[in-house]
């Protein structure tokens, strides 16, 4: 038994002084969730505006073009129980924050990063906002959540070729962006994609929104629903019953917390020029969407001026 | 917990340290470990479903012991019985009510009759259909005094459940299995290097050329309708790949794990697609439950006994019963059926047996007619997979039908697969390897079986090493082990 041992023991400790280096690079490497974090330690008591949400958001609101000290914590496929995680990781620092702005898209209500295709960033928000969201340990680990081709060539990249990772501005908008993908295929893929085949996320969902009214109630501060902008090969290739019930249901919240919805799934005022994708905006959409919004906010805190005794 | 997983690298040496260094001195500490690790193993998935284990358990157990004090022959069929309608009762229950409910809607629908009935919303207990047959095979030897029946339950529990081969396999018989757990196990050095190699190479059987093949035949057959014949076969060769990979890469993984703890498993495969006709492949795929079959089964309903139609019956029944066993589905009822169309020739000539032993041993290279079968075979074999994988019937025929249409000249669509089709290539040229280092090792248990007395210390490490770093290379994402959901 103890030659055993010895001889697995010999065997093994190359291979794991190897993996916790390789640990040691990747963490390393600056990346958008790390700079995002520490953007939010930093200037959380700044920010007026806090833009959430997934890639729709991520490439389709550019802080830099709205009034105000606003920031967009989006990542891409950010579900909205991640992005309740962020409102209150920062509880007590949104000193100066006046509005949450979240994008209410045909998937949000039903989608979880955590049991997507994408669940490999879970490690992203465990690692570097502390959230502890999952005890596996490729949940937790950089090495282990990718394979090490991709492990590999990222140190590579970054320590010997001085590419960089951080994929967004200053402000956390995207500032590299992919090709432009055919507006037809992609709505089609996107719409498949999107649709889930049971809601069983709803009620959960819908818990999560109202704890975040509610923390925002208490705080001052207003939340603002909007529906992402779309390319009609996308809308035309939703569910029928997947895309009402998410109006509805965020309607009636809307409606009953006393809240600005703006649904701009179907705004005319986009076109295909403004798109990188079938539901992706490119540096033009984002722009258009960005001013868009600033607007409604405005025009909404007007309404409420006028409307207050 | 899955075997490709992080939680089973850290659970499987935490039970090894507690089997071999706090409770390795005694025989029913070593057993109470056995069933309370696997319990864990188990219902890390769904705790929920140990209830089921452990009332089969408790039900096989008391009808071996019964049986033991029974002279009565009528009770003694009543007893067996008993065990036969409990495990197979769970298994009907859980896999296969559903279907006969809605085949039998449609049957009724057919006749313009309308029956109002709710399917259920069950799930699927992992493994199910393989811890059912292991306990069914107790019970059914001790009732025919092939086996005594134990009087220890906590080995009967460990026998039943053993976490190495719970879920997927090999089905063991008591007769092999039970009796080891009645010595206290002395720790063996060569078992558990040994068992070690074998574990390595079901990770990599899974990993490296299982779930990199899924990629590519889940694609086309998810999308059958976008390409073209050769495409299509394409996909179902990466496929035909896949559930070997997947499957004899689980049973590797379970008899390696078993052989740290001291246990012998049966061998599961052996070189399947090394097979130079129908029946050989039936002898070295899946063989604990071809033997199953054949012992349950295909012999008392009466074998190669009597005559030709009662052959070709018994033929059918084993095969589409087989077919049937891996899902309540058609499309395995005809995969069942096909292979049965495929063995019959054989059977009924007499030519099953032909081919027992290894092909080309002892030399490097198959003769042309060797090379002729074993082509002939795997082609068989691969056309047999698409109904297997098919969605339906429809899907099937429709998949078929597009390979044998013109577009089967057309050079397949590598560069719609993926960003580039060099993936595509590297895949390709992995499975190359793989069936060169598998035709290598043919004549062992497993293909890397002979490292140890072939190649020297430091080549066999930089092996090992090689293989180790494609396994991280090529990992994705963990996934399910195919034969999970039967």
């Amino acid at each position: 038994m103890k030659k055993f041992i010895k001889k697995i023991f010999l065997f093994l400790v190359p291979m794991i002084l190897i993996a916790l280096l390789m640990e040691f690079l990747l963490r390393n490497i600056p990346n958008d969730y790390k700079y995002k974090k520490d953007y939010l330690i930093n200037n959380s008591n700044r920010i007026n505006k806090l833009f959430l949400g997934s890639s729709h958001t991520y490439y389709g609101i550019n802080p830099s073009v709205i009034s105000g000290n606003s920031f967009n914590a989006s990542h891409v496929s950010q579900s909205i129980d991640l992005d309740l995680q962020i409102i209150k990781k920062y509880r007590n620092n949104w000193k100066g924050l006046e509005y949450i702005i979240i994008p209410i898209d045909y998937f949000t209500l039903f989608f979880r990063l955590s049991n997507s295709v994408e669940s490999w960033r879970l490690k992203n928000y465990n690692l570097y906002y502390d959230f502890q969201l999952s005890n596996k340990l490729s949940d937790n680990t950089e090495l282990i959540s990718n394979n090490l081709n991709l492990n590999i060539s990222k140190i590579i990249s970054f320590y010997l070729q001085n590419e960089k990772f951080i994929t967004c501005s200053e402000l956390g908008y995207a500032n590299k962006f992919k090709e432009n993908k055919d507006l037809v295929k992609s709505g089609i893929e996107a719409g498949i994609r999107h649709t889930v085949e049971d809601f069983s996320n709803l009620d959960e969902s819908i818990n999560i929104l109202n704890e975040m009214i509610s923390f925002a109630k208490k705080n001052d501060i207003e939340i603002i629903f909007y529906t992402s902008p779309a390319y009609y090969t996308y809308v035309s290739n939703l569910n029928v019953n997947q895309l009402e019930l998410t109006i509805k249901t965020i309607t009636k919240i809307a409606d009953n917390n006393d809240i600005a919805y703006f649904n701009l799934l179907e705004d005319s005022s986009f076109n295909s020029s403004d798109y990188r994708d079938a539901d992706h905006l490119n540096q033009k959409g984002a722009k258009k969407l960005s001013l868009k919004i600033d607007d409604m906010i405005l025009n909404s805190k007007i309404l409420k001026v006028n409307a207050s005794p | 917990m899955l075997f490709n997983s992080i939680d089973f690298a850290i659970f499987l040496p935490i039970v090894f340290i507690l089997y071999w260094f706090v409770v390795n001195k005694s025989l029913k500490l070593q057993n109470s470990l056995i069933v309370a690790a696997s319990y864990l193993f188990y219902g890390w998935w769904d705790w929920r479903f140990l209830s089921l284990i452990i009332f089969s358990t408790l039900v096989d157990y008391s009808i071996g012991v019964l049986l033991n004090s029974e002279e009565s022959k009528n009770k003694r069929k009543i007893l067996l019985w008993s065990s036969i309608l409990v495990n197979i009762g769970f298994l009907g229950y859980f896999k296969y009510y559903n279907f006969f409910l809605d085949n039998f809607i449609s049957a009724f629908t057919f006749f313009g009759i309308e029956i109002n009935a709710n399917s259920l919303n069950v799930i699927l207990p992992v493994g199910i259909s393989f811890y059912t047959f292991q306990t069914l095979s107790y019970s059914i030897d001790v009732y025919k005094k092939k086996l005594d029946p134990t009087t220890d339950f906590i080995a009967f529990s460990a026998f039943v459940c053993f976490f190495p081969q719970l879920v997927a396999g090999p089905i063991e018989r008591a007769t092999n299995l039970l009796p080891q757990f009645y010595h206290k196990k002395k720790f063996d050095y060569s078992m558990a290097i040994d068992g070690l190699r074998q574990i390595l190479w079901g990770l990599f059987k899974k990993i490296v050329i299982a779930d990199n093949c899924a990629e590519y035949a889940n694609l086309i057959f998810n999308n059958s309708a976008d390409f073209g014949g050769s495409t299509l076969v394409l996909g179902a060769i990466f496929f035909t790949f896949q559930i070997y990979g997947d499957f004899s890469g689980y049973s590797d993984i379970a008899i390696g794990a078993s052989r740290l703890f001291g246990f012998n498993l049966s061998q599961n495969f052996a070189f399947p697609y090394f097979s130079r006709d129908i029946a050989e492949f039936w002898r070295r795929w899946h063989i604990s439950l071809s033997t199953w079959f054949r012992d349950y089964l295909y012999i008392p309903l009466g074998g190669s006994r009597g005559g030709i139609w009662m052959k070709i019956r018994n033929t059918f029944i084993i095969f589409i019963v087989s077919g049937f066993w891996h899902g309540a589905n058609w499309t395995f009822i005809i995969w069942g059926a096909l292979n049965a169309i495929y063995f019959l020739p054989l059977r009924l000539s007499n030519k099953n047996r032909n081919n027992i032993g290894t092909v080309a041993q002892g030399k490097n290279l198959p003769s042309l007619k060797e090379l002729y079968q074993l082509l002939l075979t795997f082609g068989l074999t691969v056309f047999a997979w698409i109904f297997f994988r098919a969605k339906n019937i429809e899907h099937a025929l429709r998949y078929i039908s597009e390979i044998f249409s013109k577009s089967i000249f057309s050079s397949p669509k590598g560069s719609s697969f993926s960003e580039t089709s060099i993936h595509l290539i590297i895949i390709l040229s992995l499975i190359v390897v793989f069936l060169i280092i598998e035709w290598l090792g043919r004549e062992k248990q497993y293909a890397i079986a002979q490292l140890s007395n072939k190649l020297s210390r430091p080549l066999r490490y930089v092996m090992y090493y090689a293989i180790i770093i494609s396994i991280f290379w090529f990992s994705g994402k963990e996934q399910q082990f195919i034969y999970f959901q039967f």
